[in-house]
């Protein structure tokens, strides 16, 4: 501005000198006045902002504010008055961000020139990988190409990435990470009571008369609830834990039992037995409300705790107590997590688990209910929205012709009625050649997928183009042939749904470093290139659409979201407060539906040569594969090597001590890790983290999937522990 | 106290107003809803409020840079700043002061959080009515005799401001259109304010208790058991201090950062050879015992404020108040 008036100066004045020099001066003096104005002003309103958004890492969907100073996030601070974490977070909420910051963000796109990756731009990225896929899809078909969602994304996201699957590739092949944690909860509690989720909400904690944990590690996992669960123990009510080894939460527990891994349908079908053996069922709620109760019956019969207690190693008089407390308690609850999902029975753990419940009228009440500990922080939004190969958003089949008609008429295109793949089945179907593209968006299949020596074997394919889109150069990415930077979690607006189906909004605190975007406008801008605009400005436009198209969202608007703590699904239109209790007078699928199922001996089960079962797992500290907390200075230390936990009479038994190396050798593959000691492992059997890019406890694991989740079975794995010398 | 004024309840705005030009003001203001400290933008952002967590972030910050280098013709050239911005923290109960002035000792050396505060002014609130989860009562109560450049009072429908300090002094010249001079009466005015405060809160003796924390108290299991290690009740107190060091390489260069830490977590004491505080009962101990033992044999000050937040950020519910009355019942 100063320059424009100066040249005018000159042209006005021209022959004036003494009026030049005076307007000049002037000029002078008013914008010095300005600048410091401007710069006062700078200085009380950028040096610190406080944004209240939602922690990254969990299920459980604490709030906290982000304290930022110059675009760099340096505090946080616990929300007060959330609904869920009370002033309250776990150790990764306090610590978790500083990932945000860190050096190695991705910053610009890179494509893979012969075998090295070269920084470019968005431009020839995006056009690159436009007419890529569009020439795969055009040589190979729409189904040769393979979207992979990421649960850590936003709802709009996961509802933009699976519309960019189905209406501008045209196919249902698009799958999260679901698959490998829940998504045997999702199948199992669809046909149990037509509702996948969680039948009930955090706060019920306080209403219960008694808690049921199996298969969850909850004070390291879900640490808010784990603490509430501890809370309510100690103001009386009670508790009983089922995990293969030790955990915090069984010191607070009345009844402890340590099942062998694989083992929980013999052990739930032994509590059904005497439930119903006793009489101490809840024979009102099971004639109104329940369908298939004889059948349940015939089954169980021969599961007696003498039974299971030679299957499972749980002595038969636990079982019998566990039954028999959790059937008279008025009001009880069940938590579970991998330690019931992730296994080949994994749809019918969860049937048993839904079964126990109808069983005793523990659903549809306050207190009550079958509540499965979700992951990520958004893996139900992801699965809400569609990011699955057999489902819609809002849980429409693709092959429901009459109810998928929304959908094709806003989108304009038809939806294919072929079920898609699924991650689990992603990588031997790129070896058979049936895959050409896999487009990977904030996923690490190369440390999280089962079978990893085959999965970097599909990955290293020459055959195949693979996209990743991520906020640091994951293991995955290395393989990548483009890389997309994305903006992370505190660099984007947004919905995250939570465990108890809680949508909660994500507010913006900083800006992306370099030319990172967010995920829903890379995926906007390659629709674009490949022919098929999509019309959003921002991510409020893209819940604007959710809103319209998916009932139980449809009252969940952003304008609402701004002014509460989140809104629990179905929500239906504005005025409805959102629903805390699912299945309340009428199951969703109308009559609940027992499932009787019989327990099978494990694929991977131990033999003479792998005596031990090793069943994975994770630890308080880390997060997953590590992307973001292994970047963590405070995390990092307190867990930075891979370890293996054996009981004591194991560790005699090898000659190991605490903390030294041992080699663990599976039927596929073997790494090394420190033995740590953990006495509630029963003989012969491990626990292993799968954090560790040095020593990937996936890769022991095999490609055993659960036939109708597809879910593999990363808790039963057959193990053989030599020392290293 | 150099000298005692009033200032009119719906002149604070203005009087905060007149500082900002020169000052940087913080203090609790509703963001969302929740009081919380931030830096105020104007005098009408500031609520008189408890809030969750203390203003010590603005004398040391949860992340901070503490140096960087660049790499130049095979040269490493190294650079620092310290933050030397005039500032005033506004609205600062007295158990967080006491929370400075129990980190000061200890931090004296460390150039960046003494730049701040000598740079810092204080303005602490006397608590006029009683906090949630507070027990200050013995730990120096809900007013301060000193280590504050002024301190407010309300007594209803205008503030008594007590001066503390020559930096206070300097403070009312240049607010003195706001204020008028106060009487021996608005100090009587504010002793039965306070008088009524103290005894609302729980009289939990202190004086002593560090000869009563033995190494074997079973209490350091019994709690270590119920940890979760989250690390809230050390980020939560006023008077921690304690911080973790790393490195971070850039293409040319790089810099050093530190964060807060918490003596609960198994790697704080970690060392090459050994970790002396593994167990969950160490470190529970080490906790207690130097928030009530080990700090004052060394500075003859309790290093607990009696706050309360460490309660308060709790998942589960460690309360010091039942651990302090558990150290006298096991002396009788």
């Amino acid at each position: 501005m100063v320059i424009y008036v100066l040249e005018t100066s000159l042209v006005l004045f021209r022959y004036n000198f003494i009026l030049r020099v005076i307007l000049i001066f002037s000029i002078y003096i008013i914008h010095q006045f300005n600048e410091n104005r401007k710069n006062l002003q700078q200085r009380m309103v950028n040096h610190m902002n406080t944004v209240l958004t939602i922690c990254p890492y969990c299920g459980v969907g604490c709030s906290l504010y982000l304290r930022v100073k110059e675009n760099k996030i340096i505090g946080v601070l616990p929300a007060k008055n959330s609904p869920i974490n009370h002033g309250q977070l776990c150790i990764k909420g306090w610590t978790g961000y500083t990932y945000v910051n860190h050096p190695k963000r991705l910053t610009r796109p890179l494509i893979k020139v012969n075998g090295s990756f070269v920084e470019t731009t968005w431009d020839k990225a995006l056009n690159y990988v436009a007419n890529k896929l569009r020439e795969i899809k055009e040589k190979y078909g729409p189904d040769s190409i393979m979207v992979f969602s990421s649960a850590k994304c936003t709802n709009e996201e996961n509802y933009i990435i699976q519309k960019f699957a189905r209406a501008v590739i045209g196919t249902n092949n698009v799958d999260h990470c679901a698959r490998l944690c829940h998504a045997s909860t999702v199948a199992g509690l669809i046909r149990a009571f037509g509702s996948g989720a969680m039948t009930n909400s955090i706060d019920d904690i306080e209403k219960t008369d008694l808690i049921f944990v199996i298969g969850s590690n909850t004070t390291e996992q879900h640490t808010i609830i784990g603490a509430k669960i501890i809370n309510a123990v100690e103001s009386g009510k009670k508790l009983i834990v089922a995990d293969p080894r030790s955990i915090k939460l069984e010191k607070f527990a009345n009844i402890t039992m340590h099942q062998l891994p694989g083992t929980d349908i013999a052990l739930l079908n032994a509590m059904a037995n005497v439930i119903i053996e006793k009489n101490l069922y809840d024979k009102e709620f099971v004639e109104t409300r329940t369908e298939d109760f004889e059948k349940l019956c015939e089954t169980v019969k021969k599961y007696t705790p003498e039974y299971a207690e030679k299957i499972t190693g749980v002595p038969a008089s636990l079982i019998r107590e566990a039954a028999i407390e959790y059937a008279k308690a008025k009001s009880a609850m069940i938590f579970f997590a991998m330690g019931i999902t992730q296994h080949v029975q994994g749809t019918e753990n969860v049937l048993a688990i839904a079964n126990l419940a109808m069983l005793t009228g523990n659903v549809g009440k306050p207190g009550s209910g079958v509540n499965p500990l979700r992951g990520q922080n958004n893996v139900q939004g992801a699965g809400d929205m569609g990011a699955l190969p057999n489902i819609l958003p809002g849980y429409i089949p693709v092959t429901d012709t009459e109810r998928k008609k929304p959908f094709e008429d806003a989108w304009g295109v038809k939806i294919p009625d072929r079920i898609g793949y699924t991650i689990s089945e992603t990588f031997e179907l790129v070896l058979e050649g049936k895959l050409k593209a896999v487009y990977i968006v904030g996923e690490n299949p190369a440390i999280s997928d089962p079978n990893l020596n085959l999965v970097m074997k599909s990955l290293s394919e020459e055959d195949v183009f693979i996209v990743v889109q991520d906020i640091f150069l994951t293991e995955t990415a290395e393989y990548a042939d483009v890389v997309f930077p994305a903006a992370a979690w505190s660099e984007k607006e947004g919905t995250y749904t939570n465990t108890e189906r809680r949508v909660q909004l994500l507010r913006k605190a900083v800006e992306p470093p370099g030319e990172s975007k967010p995920d829903w406008l890379i995926i906007k801008e390659l629709s674009e290139r490949m022919g098929y605009p999509m019309n959003y400005n921002s991510p409020k436009d893209i819940l604007a659409e959710i809103n319209k198209l998916v009932k139980i969202y449809g009252g969940i608007t952003w304008e609402r979201l701004e002014r509460v703590y989140g809104l629990q699904w179905p929500c239906p239109d504005t005025s409805h407060p959102g629903t805390k209790i699912l299945h309340e007078g009428k199951f969703a699928r109308g009559k609940g539906k027992f499932h009787p199922v019989e327990w099978k001996e494990p694929p991977d089960w131990r033999d003479e040569e792998y005596p031990f079962i090793m069943t994975t797992g994770r630890v308080y500290y880390q997060w997953h594969t590590g992307t973001m907390t292994r970047k963590i200075a405070i995390l990092e230390r307190e867990a930075p090597y891979p370890i293996i936990e054996l009981n004591e009479k194991d560790m005699k038994e090898l000659g190991v001590r605490e903390n030294q190396l041992v080699r663990v050798i599976s039927r596929r593959a073997e790494v090394v890790a420190r033995v740590k000691v953990n006495n509630g492992l029963s003989d012969k059997v491990a626990f292993m983290p799968f954090h560790y890019k040095e020593s990937p406890a996936n890769k022991l694991v095999g490609s055993f999937l659960d036939p109708i989740a597809k879910i593999p079975e990363f808790k039963v794995v057959a193990v053989r522990v030599e020392v290293v010398e | 106290m150099i000298g005692t004024y009033l200032l009119k309840k719906s002149d604070l705005p203005k009087f905060i107003d007149a500082l900002l030009p020169e000052y940087e003001v913080v203090g609790p203001k509703l963001i969302e809803g929740e009081p919380i400290f931030d830096y105020l933008k104007s005098g009408s952002d500031f609520v008189d409020s408890y809030t969750l967590l203390s203003p010590k972030e603005f004398l040391y910050p949860q992340t901070e840079e503490m140096l960087s280098y660049k790499k130049n013709n095979g040269e490493f050239i190294f650079s620092y700043s310290l933050d030397e911005k005039k500032r005033i923290i506004m609205g600062v109960k007295p158990c967080d002061v006491r929370g400075f002035q129990r980190i000061d000792p200890v931090l004296k050396e460390d150039p960046y959080y003494m730049s701040r505060r000598n740079n810092t002014l204080i303005f602490a609130f006397t608590c006029v009515t009683p906090c949630e989860n507070g027990f200050c009562r013995n730990l120096g109560g809900p007013t301060l005799d000193k280590g504050f450049d002024l301190q407010f009072t309300d007594l209803g429908e205008e503030y008594l401001i007590e001066v503390g300090s020559e930096r206070g002094k300097e403070i009312v010249e240049k607010t003195k259109d706001y204020l008028s001079p106060a009487s021996d009466a608005h100090l009587k005015q504010k002793s039965s304010i306070v008088s009524d405060v103290i005894s609302k809160l729980p009289d939990i003796k202190v004086n002593g208790v560090h000869e009563l924390i033995s190494w074997d108290d079973p209490i350091f299991k019994e709690l270590g058991e119920k940890c979760i290690s989250c690390g809230a009740c050390n980020f939560a107190c006023p008077s921690c201090f304690c911080y973790n060091v790393a490195d971070y390489t850039l293409p040319v260069g790089g810099y050093r950062e530190r964060t807060w830490d918490s003596c609960l977590l198994a790697g704080f004491a970690r060392m090459a050879a050994d970790n002396p505080r593994e167990s969950e009962e160490s470190r529970m101990r080490q906790r207690i015992s130097h928030k009530f033992k080990y700090y004052y044999e060394v500075y003859n000050a309790q290093l607990c404020t009696g706050c309360g937040r460490c309660y308060a950020v709790c998942p589960v519910k460690i309360d010091l108040r039942d651990v302090l009355k558990h150290f006298w019942e096991v002396k009788k």
